[in-house]
């Protein structure tokens, strides 16, 4: 019997804590091996013991599987990320996946996502890229800003990832594989009613904050369709603006609520 | 005193314009033309931009208050995959680079020096650096320059410019430019005098440690080749110019990218980058290179004035009149703005003085930012709110008591106003009025100490006001070109966010008669001069206002001679053109004066029905195969430091502001309840462009005067909240009613009678709150940004 501890490890999926404990971070942006990915692959599991004992002056063996606690050891148990084979050694493991799997691993450095409605596959990606270093950085989606260094201080790399506003300087690209996220500018490009209300309260100064309420306020509205002022200042709580326009984004809230639902 | 103006300036005069019936000036509703680029986040800032095959660059922070660089390994950088170039302190060949970008030694910590490591990716650029070994000799430092000016102490910071070499900085306060910005002496008569004039001496301190964080991490993109440069990278003054005077470059071309959150802070990065960014990519063969900074280093510079104490010795009658002020300012590092400045250009006090005194500390040396007015509009509000109190006054009164200029009462510049063609109006008494009545004023002023709020906390008004000024500016040209009748605005100007570009074309469409829809302005690329002076907000729309006019008012000449002359007379003198065109005029026999444009129509002013649009004015398509030459004209402006070159200082422009808290004699906390302001803008522009200015400024202000302040580790001068999680800044969650009120006297030297805004509200506020707090516990706090341990230690509970 196995009894897992640490469940973190499904084939396919890397969480984030079981990465950083076991891979530590990548020095030199070298190409990702899949040695790299595999080590995050062993996860810690509890083994009860078989026992096998010989009645004397006989051949005949018994096998007895005991649960006492005793018996109880911790081995380290490396689970395939593609087949999800056990291996009981990160090299037998390693020999697994260069034997049978190397194509694979190369496109498990990959990701796809849906951006904006549109599909993106095989999105090269580095382990410890965060989802904004590959929108801004990688793929050139300009709108996710960056004020605080990855701090999630700031609000200026909000998207929406499946609907939910994310700090996407604190989310890892490697954990987006197959979400749908949009960025502000796929709200403006779809005609969102809450860009021209922006633009008619002047909502934006030097307009480096902007794309990051946006995004806020969009889910925001997602969420609560007639938002309070005081629901609309929890929502943008997050959202820094040196510029202080905080008292546009109010009104120009309250007025797209309105325009939803169909006022004027 | 003589009471008549001493001379009137032919360049000070009110603008006649300014009463005229504003079809596009003025009103509100015109959509701002950066509007959806940054609502969608495609406004591409320094950050967003790349050369192709661009390298990146990575440079060294100090990590200590003050060192030298003894030696440096960096062989293990230069043998890094992907590093391309290691520049180091020592590699000869740059003037520029040795001796400003890259020192060996590091004056405060975070100071970019050393060593610049170039590579394939920015990641790699961090990591190459990370390898670089050094050893450091740490040297002494001091945080205050009352270390730092004690006998016998460690010489701070470079003294290559001090003979001998000292930290002391008392007879060098000068600012960017070189010259003298904060009088030092006896201003205005003879402070002794007005000492044994008064009934009463007062003498407080006032330290001001505020600061700002930068919202965009510095960033800049450069590419040199065949001997000229290009460059993407924020700033006011284009860096441009500097990275051609460093590479001497024949020809810079700098691409107009957004400025995140600058204000001003940006410039001291970007000058370095303007050295360090092409002379990078001269020595990479020409490669484009993109400098790099986090967030921590882009936030090394200070704010509009270095951290400092300022004493002030205060003499007035008992009816508030203050008869003298003695300023005594210690500031650390150069300062801007201080002393008796606003006091020479807004009041009738008649004796002032300044004695300046400033020292080298390890800490980033302050750069304007919103603004470098910021410490001397805190010494004019503090001293008068402390006499108001200690007579048990209202601040208001005291200010309307000395209000004047140079010293001069307000029957004087009533004199200077219709001598200079303006309106008698008394700017501050309006803006009091209107600011008192909106708070209810002679309900809610109360002792100090009087008012404790159900709740338990203790309630209190405090007073600010000062003049309104335009910024210190080097002139600004425009090139306006027309073509099928609309027109383009052709000039660089860095973007800090005023809605500068949409107010320009607000100008155009009224002085040209175009509908604003039909004038466009996207800032080019600097390269020839043609520049329109920034920060396009507080201040230099006086500048460029006056610029856009003259251009305005030559293509309106050429439209009317088009429409009355057609082409028989040459609008193009300097060449001949054998090929144009006849076009018969379409105005034929009418005057200048009985024609007029508006909404884009040329019109008959007897008879409005007979008009053409200027297209078919200027252009003549119809049936015509070939293309009428567009009507070009330029502009050029220079209104002198501060809107009014001394020593014309009049200022007749005002402002005021309540502002109403509510402290937590508990926790020392501090909330702004509400806050009223009272801009006398001169003439608003784009009014919703001005009440951006008024409420973003005052919330600015707030953070400042309660948050925002670099904090340093007193035992190794290291800033210990470098990141925006350890540094509070105001969020929407911070922020109560703010009521805000646009006054126009038209009494400002700017088009239409107009002055800057964007500055006033953010200097103001931080000294708004502190005689508000007074107001509330009885106990000044003149130390800040006021944080909950100071008002608890003022009430003696810390």
């Amino acid at each position: 019997m196995v009894k897992e501890k640490d469940n973190n490890c499904q084939p396919g999926k890397i969480s984030r804590r079981q990465f950083l404990k076991d891979a530590g971070i990548v020095v030199g942006g070298t190409a990702v091996s899949s040695a790299f990915f595999l080590s995050a692959c062993g996860k810690e599991v509890e083994v009860t013991k078989t026992v096998t004992t010989t009645a004397p002056g006989t051949t005949n063996t018994k096998t007895v599987t005991t649960t006492a606690a005793d018996n109880t050891v911790t081995v380290t148990k490396y689970t395939c990320p593609v087949c999800s084979q056990e291996y009981d050694s990160l090299s037998a493991l390693k020999a697994h996946f260069d034997a049978d799997h190397s194509e694979d691993g190369i496109k498990k450095g990959t990701i796809a996502l849906t951006i904006n409605g549109k599909e993106y596959k095989d999105i090269y990606i580095k382990p410890h890229w965060t989802l904004k270093d590959l929108l801004h950085n990688q793929m050139g989606f300009v709108e996710v800003k960056e004020m605080c260094s990855g701090r999630g201080a700031c609000g200026s790399c909000s998207v929406l990832m499946d609907g939910r506003p994310i700090l996407s300087c604190l989310t890892l690209a490697s954990t987006c594989d197959g979400c749908e996220i949009e960025t502000s500018a796929g709200i403006a490009e779809n005609n969102h009613p809450l860009i021209e209300a922006y633009i008619k309260h002047h909502c934006m100064q030097c307009g480096y904050c902007t794309p990051g309420f946006v995004v806020t306020a969009k889910a925001l509205l997602e969420k609560t369709p007639n938002p309070t002022e005081d629901d609309i200042k929890k929502a943008l709580g997050g959202n820094l603006c040196r510029c202080s326009t905080y008292p546009a984004h109010i009104d120009a809230i309250l007025e797209t609520a309105t325009v939803m639902k169909g006022g004027n | 005193m003589d009471n008549s103006p001493r001379y009137t300036h032919p360049n000070r005069k009110c603008d006649p314009d300014y009463n005229k019936e504003f079809s596009v000036v003025g009103n509100t509703g015109y959509r701002r033309i950066d509007g959806w680029e940054k609502a969608s986040g495609k406004a591409m800032f320094a950050r967003d931009f790349s050369f192709p095959g661009t390298l990146y660059a990575r440079i060294l922070s100090c990590p200590y208050a003050h060192a030298n660089i003894k030696s440096m390994d960096t062989s293990k950088a230069e043998a890094y995959p992907g590093v391309r170039k290691v520049v180091r302190y020592d590699d000869t060949g740059n003037f520029f680079l040795s001796m400003w970008v890259l020192p060996s030694k590091g004056l405060f910590e975070g100071e970019p020096m050393g060593v610049a490591i170039i590579a394939d990716t920015d990641e790699i650029a961090q990591d190459a650096l990370r390898l670089v070994e050094v050893e450091w000799e740490v040297l002494d430092f001091a945080l205050e320059c009352a270390d730092s000016l004690k006998e016998g102490f460690p010489l701070v910071y470079n003294s290559r410019s001090m003979d001998p070499p000292s930290n002391s900085l008392s007879n060098r306060n000068t600012g960017p430019t070189g010259a003298q910005v904060a009088p030092i002496g006896n201003v205005q008569g003879d402070v002794q005098i007005g000492f044994e004039e008064a009934d009463q001496i007062i003498e407080f301190t006032k330290y001001q440690a505020e600061n700002h964080a930068r919202v965009e991490p510095m960033t800049g993109n450069f590419v040199f080749k065949d001997d000229h440069l290009e460059c993407a990278c924020p700033g006011q003054l284009p860096p441009g110019m500097l990275a051609q005077v460093a590479t001497g470059a024949s020809n810079v071309y700098q691409y107009p990218v957004y400025n995140g959150g600058s204000f001003g802070h940006g410039y001291p990065i970007a000058l370095l980058f303007g050295f360090m960014g092409g002379v990078l990519s001269q020595i990479m063969n020409g490669t484009p290179v993109k400098i790099m900074m986090d967030t921590a280093q882009s936030n090394f510079y200070t704010m509009s004035n270095d951290a400092g104490y300022e004493t002030f010795k205060v003499g007035f009658k008992n009816d508030g009149t203050i008869t003298a002020v003695e300023s005594d300012p210690q500031y650390n590092g150069t300062t801007y703005e201080c002393g008796v400045t606003h006091m020479v250009e807004n009041t009738r006090i008649p004796n002032l003085l300044t004695n300046y005194e400033g020292a080298w500390v390890n800490r980033p040396q302050a750069f304007c930012c919103r603004s470098e007015q910021r410490v001397a509009a805190a010494g004019l509000n503090l001293t008068f709110s402390h006499v108001a109190a200690e007579l048990g006054i209202s601040p208001a009164e005291v200010a309307l008591k000395n209000d004047g200029a140079m010293g001069h009462d307000m029957e004087y510049l009533s004199t200077l106003k219709k001598q200079q063609g303006f309106q008698d109006r008394d700017s501050l008494r309006e803006c009091i009025e209107v600011a008192k009545k909106a708070i209810d004023f002679d309900n809610v002023w109360h002792e100090a100490g009087s008012k404790t709020l159900p709740d338990g906390r203790k309630h209190g008004i405090g007073f600010a006001w000062d003049h309104s000024w335009t910024d210190m500016t080097f002139g600004g040209q425009v090139l306006i070109v027309m073509s099928n009748g609309k027109a383009q605005i052709a000039g660089n100007h860095p973007d800090v966010g005023v809605n500068a570009a949409s107010t320009y074309c607000q100008i155009v469409a009224e002085e040209i008669g175009l509908k604003y829809s039909d004038v466009y302005f996207k800032p080019n690329c600097e390269g020839h001069g043609i520049a329109l002076s920034s920060p396009a907000s507080a201040s230099n729309t006086v500048n460029n206002g006056w610029a856009l006019k003259q251009a305005c008012k030559q293509l309106k000449a050429q439209i009317f001679e088009l429409a009355i002359n057609g082409t028989e007379h040459d609008i193009y003198p300097t060449y001949e053109m054998p090929n144009v065109p006849h076009y018969d005029p379409l105005f034929p026999g009418k005057s200048i004066e009985e024609l007029d444009i508006k909404d884009g129509y040329v019109f008959e002013k007897a008879d409005p029905n007979n008009k053409f649009s200027v297209a078919e004015v200027t252009t003549h398509e119809a049936g015509k195969t070939s293309f009428h030459a567009p009507l070009t004209a330029w502009g050029w402006y220079s209104s002198g430091n501060w809107g009014c070159d001394a020593p014309h200082r009049e200022r007749m422009v005002r402002q005021a502001h309540f502002v109403e808290v509510a402290v937590d004699t508990e926790t020392g906390d501090i909330e702004v309840l509400r806050v009223i302001n009272a801009n006398d803008v001169g003439k608003a522009i784009s009014p919703e462009s001005v009440n951006g200015q008024q409420y973003g400024g005052t919330i600015m202000g707030i953070s400042r005067g309660k948050y925002e302040a670099s904090v340093y580790d007193p035992s190794t001068g290291v800033k210990l909240n470098a990141n925006l999680l350890d540094y509070k800044t105001s969020t929407i969650e911070d922020c109560g009613p703010i009521e805000t009120h646009i006054i126009e006297t038209a009494l400002g030297y700017g088009p239409y009678g107009c002055v800057g805004v964007a500055e006033s509200n953010a200097d103001l506020m931080p000294t708004a709150i502190g005689p508000a707090v007074q107001n509330a516990i009885g106990v000044w706090i003149d130390d800040y940004p006021i944080t909950p341990d100071k008002v608890l230690k003022a009430l003696g509970k810390a």
